[in-house]
């Protein structure tokens, strides 16, 4: 359907809308809190090249709704 | 009736959603942490208001643990703390 296309254009990991920020309470700039997870339980099988600032990202990158980012084969996974 | 979200082995329950988050706030949350195969989140048919719960399908039943393992208990909307489980076979039906 055209509203799951939409989706899968607009969101991407590493950047959460200001709207889902609000409903989570995490500000511009604040790292969600699943990152700090990531250091035990490890980075998402399927987006192996993810970066996440703080974690194998400059934390200089960290900043408005961009916490991390996705390139490379991974970011185009399909059915 | 949906058969997009059916494979208990891909597909996590998510409960204690609080019913003002929408389904994009759901595909937006997951897909920070694997791809998202399919939602299924139900409306109550006479108020029309969501029902707290909802099903995320991904593609692997390797994303499927990790999304438990890593999301459980781990994010609030709305002030509400996420549950996210293993969905059982009976559950991701439509029968219920």
């Amino acid at each position: 359907e055209a509203l799951w296309k939409r989706y899968r254009d607009q969101k991407r990991p590493g950047r959460i809308s200001s709207k889902l920020r609000q409903a989570m309470g995490l500000s511009e700039g604040q790292l969600p809190p699943w990152c700090t997870k990531m250091k035990t339980v490890g980075l998402p099988p399927s987006y192996p090249d993810l970066k996440i600032a703080g974690l194998n990202w400059d934390i200089e990158n960290l900043r408005g709704e961009v916490y991390g980012t996705l390139k490379g084969p991974g970011a185009t996974k399909t059915t | 009736m949906n058969a997009s979200v059916n494979n208990p082995e891909t597909t996590v329950y998510v409960g204690n959603i609080d019913p003002t988050v929408t389904k994009e706030d759901l595909y937006e949350l997951f897909v920070q942490v694997s791809p998202v195969a399919g939602i299924r989140y139900p409306k109550d048919k006479v108020l029309q208001v969501h029902q707290g719960f909802a099903f995320v399908e991904f593609y692997t039943s390797e994303d499927c643990q990790y999304v438990i393992q890593l999301m459980n208990n781990c994010v609030q909307l709305y002030e509400r703390t996420l549950k996210v489980r293993r969905a059982n076979a009976q559950q991701s039906g439509d029968a219920a």
